[in-house]
């Protein structure tokens, strides 16, 4: 593999996966700290609009000042945290639901199931994200719901392939034939064998689809098709301030940076789980 | 004769693919409660005669399979329908549409694709240079920071506080935009793939019997990056059309993801369901066409 | 150590070869070779015999490098700049790889290869270099037509045929072969084998053949080194050495290649242990509209209690579909199919049942028999899952099991990548022998060892059979284990039987013609069987299979 991968801002240098997860980190509790702020503070009404005070610059009553319809920035940026976070995690859980426990009873079927399942996620894999998310806007609408939905549709197929080739490694394997030999059925060798290998890659897969997730949603939200429009998504509220970036760019930098900052640490932590799970290395071990 | 079999069914497996998709959005679009002639109903007072009526003016009447074989036939006459939104043939709209985005998204990905295989090869010969770091980072790149963001970030450096370049109508910065992004993608896969064609046996053997670095290069180590490369660029593909639509929606560019993004927020579903079918064809294919190259140009899948 | 020649073309002396700031990996090697003459290095996985050669054409793996002397044509091979090194390979030196499809290019034609490294030294154009290439392609026993076929095109035998041809397109005075043999069938490595012996003749090459397999090089070599851990123990003519080795290590290893004391032959009940008639066997090929393949058709087997029985052949035979049919594993049906009298069900739901778990088996490769993240005790527990026993019972079991088969209570708790390949085959047995089988099938179970461990496991097979009264089907391709074990041997040739009977009169005297090319490819350490007996008995046998 690639050898000792330096971050351009010397952050990771020499330490290689170490230092992937400690940027990481520290990147996502940046991101994180406003909304967590708000967790335990409260604040004020991320939907409470002030006709007089619009795209004002960061000041009394507003600390990162209002956007073009007088909402509290902060207030709709912490509340947007979560609401980014959140959507992103249910997006993944929804995907290696649908993809994982999909595929893996699909397997285990076999026949007809499996065939059926495979040919939807072939389906699913040809259309990009933004197309099934045109589809979901168009029948369910705007909001949390049908955007995860879209994501976690979009995403799906990555985990079937796992599932697919955990699977085929493992039923390949002698250790399951003799298993096999000993009167162990179905089940039990997919309870016994394929599943705890599966865990690592699954894991590892988790982790680096949420950062894809968080940022396709913000795409989405970005182009109209993702939460409704008073909702404080990142990707919404760049796109709504998008129009006023001349004048208050305040307003379109915060959700910028703090989106950027989200993304960068949990890519970065992304690939500190590959590399200590991924399961091609676990073997190698003398 | 026999050769040609997989690409029959390739091509039927896409056919079927297409038709699927198409069948979907079309479900999804009547499966919205109340169609346009409830509205007209509610507005002003239509007998349920004169709504029948009006269904049958639409090609709202008969099932929905009915309606999409109708809708199907049509298509396929070249009648798209009207927009509902600007009362023009839908499939005027979309002619004028997809030029333009063809022009952009080849020029994307030719820009990216170029810019990959220069970096992978460059950091390849020179281990040493800091250009394997600049693989990592630009694939770091490509996941972590969407290209809208990107987008906005020149928009304001280039366009607000430098001022070089217009706000709305530039292509250069969202061709590099999305260039990069797509070179972020291809650049660390290819890098790998390049590193273990080259320790490849048959690499070692073809040193072992003394022929020239350089020939070894080309004729060893280069074909086997081909199959993998197209498999990359069908993967792409997917954040190709996403980030063509985002690109055009932000710099304010003509082309099918204004068409279509318009279409959903104006509930213009004549015009939704022929970009979608389009959209769809498009990628169906161009994936058909990278897979069927993959076979050829792989003697050992010719067995 | 080191063997002095006359006039030696290649003098090495004080190699070390190893990582950088490491210990060394291969120690203090020294040796002669001249024109003409074979060295054959012999050592089991770990020797260093591969590094030799990677050192002598400079091709050893990223962070390794070489010290000491190697003089060849007055040149010292160890401390070559890289770009002196493109006169001498190809063109001096020549080396053939283990795996030949791996040494060939996927994308290019055997004609454009062969161009192309013909190219690489000699100035030769058109109808010359193709003229050179059909040349080529003779010496090595391929026709013309090759000239237009891709590699994967090509059998196991001709490509390596192709490769040895590739070695020798600069036409160079030495050849290193690495273990170019170890990957091909039987009959076909007597072959190869047979064309470097007569290529090394007629272009009087030196030549240095590495191989784990004593029995392969004795059939070739010289002068054998026999290399252990990174050091080269014994050196010298190959007959003296086989007969006469001085270093111990050397004994163990010749030992363990030489028949074994036979074993004796006592049928403990009336009842045979397994009774086959008409057994077939199909796998389902992948597609909707393919028939399933029949793989073994309508075979007959007999193995007394107590007794054993061999199965031969070349690989794809049949042979391990028969046995995985016998334990569930593979679509099949028989006749008349009994274990110890009592009728045995084929087929997985078959495993269910009593009778089945009677018959049980061992697989080839120790490491992937066993899964990595398990522990033995798990591992162990698999086999009694099915009784239901109680936890205490069920330990006490699996520590016999493991005292059985020579190793202790204690490695219940150690992972498979603690333990050696032995040891791990060892574990596969005692699995197999916790529901008390009558009849145990090994499915190749020695050729992933090394030598001195096929001995060690042969004996703890021994022992078993006399403590247990088990029955032993053997499915092998080495004919001297065969010898050794005695009893009945059953050759197949495409799923079908061609031959059975006592194994020691069908090996002594053959009569299908099947069984004739696999007793004449046997390689074996015996100093009756030297080389310059090997293939005299059957004039044509490199012609005989043409596509090998």
């Amino acid at each position: 593999m690639s050898g000792a991968a330096i971050l351009p801002v010397g952050l990771a240098g020499r330490h290689g996966a170490s230092g992937r997860l400690l940027a990481g980190g520290a990147l996502v509790l940046l991101a994180l700290a406003p909304g967590l702020v708000r967790l335990l503070l409260g604040g004020a009404d991320p939907l409470d609009q002030d006709l007089l005070a619009l795209n004002l610059p960061p000041g009394a009553g507003h600390p990162l000042g209002t956007d073009h319809l007088g909402r509290d920035l902060l207030a709709r940026l912490t509340v947007g945290t979560w609401l980014t976070l959140g959507t992103g995690i249910g997006g993944v859980l929804l995907a290696a639901l649908a993809g994982g426990v999909v595929a893996l009873l699909a397997l285990t079927l076999g026949g007809a199931a499996r065939a059926t399942a495979y040919a939807a996620f072939d389906l699913l894999r040809v259309l990009p994200g933004v197309l099934l998310a045109l589809l979901t806007a168009v029948a369910l609408g705007n909001g949390v719901g049908p955007v995860t939905l879209a994501l976690g549709l979009s995403f799906a197929p990555l985990f079937a392939e796992v599932v697919r080739a955990t699977h085929e490694r493992e039923m390949a394997a002698d250790y399951v034939a003799a298993a096999q030999v000993f009167g162990l059925g179905r089940l039990a060798v997919l309870w016994r064998h394929v599943l705890p290998n599966l865990a690592g890659p699954a894991v590892t897969l988790c982790a680096i689809v949420l950062p894809r997730c968080i940022v396709t949603e913000s795409v989405l939200s970005f182009l109209g098709l993702g939460v409704s429009p008073d909702q404080p998504s990142w990707g919404r509220m760049i796109a709504d301030a998008s129009g006023f970036a001349e004048d208050a760019p305040h307003v379109v930098l915060a959700p910028m940076l703090a989106l950027s900052l989200l993304t960068l640490g949990l890519s970065l932590l992304g690939e500190a789980a590959r590399r200590r799970f991924d399961p091609l290395r676990r073997e190698q071990r003398p | 004769m026999r050769a040609f079999l997989p690409l029959g069914i390739s091509l039927l497996r896409a056919l079927a693919l297409v038709a699927t998709i198409t069948f979907i959005v079309f479900l999804l679009i009547r499966a919205v409660p109340g169609d346009v002639v409830d509205v007209l109903a509610a507005q002003g007072d239509l007998t349920p005669a004169q709504q029948a009526a009006l269904r049958v003016d639409l090609g709202l009447d008969g099932t929905v399979a009915e309606q999409f074989l109708r809708w199907l036939r049509q298509a396929v006459a070249g009648d798209l329908g009207q927009s509902v939104r600007f009362g023009r043939p839908v499939i005027g709209m979309v002619e004028q549409a997809i030029p333009s985005t063809i022009v952009f998204a080849a020029a994307a990905f030719s820009f990216g694709l170029c810019l990959a295989l220069v970096l992978a090869l460059g950091a390849l010969m020179a281990p040493r240079s800091p250009l394997p770091a600049l693989v990592e980072a630009i694939n770091l790149w490509s996941i972590a920071v969407p290209t809208f963001v990107a987008g906005m970030a020149a928009i304001l450096v280039f366009s607000i506080w430098l001022g070089w370049l217009p706000v709305i109508g530039n292509m250069v910065a969202p061709v590099v935009i999305l260039g990069l992004d797509i070179a972020g993608q291809l650049a660390k896969p290819l890098l790998e793939e390049l590193r273990e064609a080259r320790l490849a046996p048959h690499v070692r053997a073809a040193r072992a019997r003394g022929i020239h670095p350089v020939l070894v290069a080309a004729r060893y180590v280069l074909p086997k990056t081909v199959p993998v490369l197209l498999a990359l660029s069908s993967i792409s593909l997917a954040s190709l059309i996403g980030g063509t639509m985002t690109m055009e929606a932000l710099f304010g560019l003509p082309g099918l993801g204004s068409l279509v993004l318009n279409a959903v927020s104006g509930r213009d579903y004549p015009v939704l369901q022929a970009v979608v079918m389009v959209l769809a064809l498009g990628v169906v294919l161009i994936n058909a066409v990278a897979d069927l190259a993959r076979r050829l140009t792989d003697p050992r899948m010719r067995a | 150590m080191s063997i002095e020649t006359a006039s030696p073309l290649l003098r090495v002396s004080g190699l070390q070869v190893g990582f950088l700031g490491a210990a060394p990996l291969v120690r203090d090697l020294g040796f002669t070779l001249s024109k003409g003459e074979v060295l054959g290095l012999v050592g089991e996985s770990g020797s260093g015999k591969s590094l030799t050669v990677s050192a002598l054409i400079g091709l050893l793996p990223d962070g390794m490098a070489a010290r000491g002397s190697a003089m060849f044509d007055g040149q010292d091979l160890l401390s070559l700049p890289p770009q002196s090194w493109r006169a001498l390979r190809g063109r001096r030196i020549g080396m053939v790889f283990q795996d030949p499809l791996a040494a060939l290019n996927p994308f290019m034609t055997i004609g454009a290869q062969l161009a192309e490294a013909i190219k690489a030294h000699h100035p030769l154009r058109g109808r010359d270099l193709h003229g050179r290439a059909e040349e080529l392609l003779g010496e090595v026993g391929l026709e013309r037509a090759f000239l237009g076929r891709y590699p994967h095109a090509l059998s196991g035998g001709q490509q390596q045929r192709a490769v040895i041809a590739l070695a020798l397109s600069g036409d160079p005075c030495l050849l290193l072969a690495d273990e170019p043999t170890t990957a091909l069938d039987t009959v076909v490595q007597a072959q190869i084998l047979a064309l470097l012996r007569r290529l090394v003749a007629s272009r009087g090459l030196a030549a240095i053949f590495i191989s784990h397999d004593l029995g392969v090089v004795a059939r070739i070599a010289d002068t054998v080194g026999i290399m252990c851990q990174g050091e080269l123990l014994e050196a010298g003519p190959t007959a003296q050495l086989l007969s006469e080795p001085s270093h111990p290590y050397s004994r163990t290893l010749v030992a363990a290649c030489r028949d074994l004391p036979g074993w004796e032959e006592a049928p403990i009940a009336d009842v045979p242990t397994l009774r086959l008639r008409n057994l077939t066997v199909s796998y389902r090929s992948g597609g909707l509209f393919r028939q399933p393949r029949q793989v073994v058709h309508g075979i007959d087997l007999d193995v007394p209690a107590g007794g054993v029985l061999s199965v031969v052949g070349a690989s794809g035979g049949g042979k391990s579909s028969i046995a995985r049919a016998l334990v569930g594993l593979a679509g099949a049906k028989a006749d008349v199919c009994e274990v110890g009298g009592v009728s045995m069900p084929l087929g997985p739901r078959g495993r269910r049942s009593d009778v089945a778990q009677r018959v049980q088996i061992v697989f080839q490769n120790p490491t992937a028999s066993l899964n990595p993240r398990m522990t033995v005790a798990q591992v162990l527990a698999e086999a009694l899952r099915r009784l239901g026993l109680p936890r205490g019972e069920e330990q006490r079991r699996m520590v016999a099991a493991l005292d059985e088969v020579g190793l202790g209570g204690e490695y219940l708790r150690r992972f498979p990548h603690q333990l050696s390949g032995g040891q791990k085959q060892r574990v596969a047995i005692a699995r197999a022998l916790l529901t008390e089988p009558t009849l145990l099938i090994c499915d190749e179970i020695l050729s992933a060892l090394d030598a001195t461990v096929q001995a060690q496991i042969l004996r703890l097979l021994s022992r078993l059979r006399l403590e247990r009264g088990l029955a032993l089907l053997f499915i092998g391709h080495d004919l001297s284990v065969v010898r050794t074990l005695g009893g009945s041997v059953a050759v197949i040739e495409a799923g079908r039987i061609v031959e059975q009977g006592r194994a020691a009169e069908v090996l002594a005297q053959p009569t299908h013609s099947f069984t004739q090319r696999l007793v004449a490819a046997e390689v074996s350490v015996s100093p009756q069987r030297s080389r310059t007996h090997a293939g005299a008995e059957y004039p044509g046998l490199e012609r005989a299979v043409v596509a090998g």
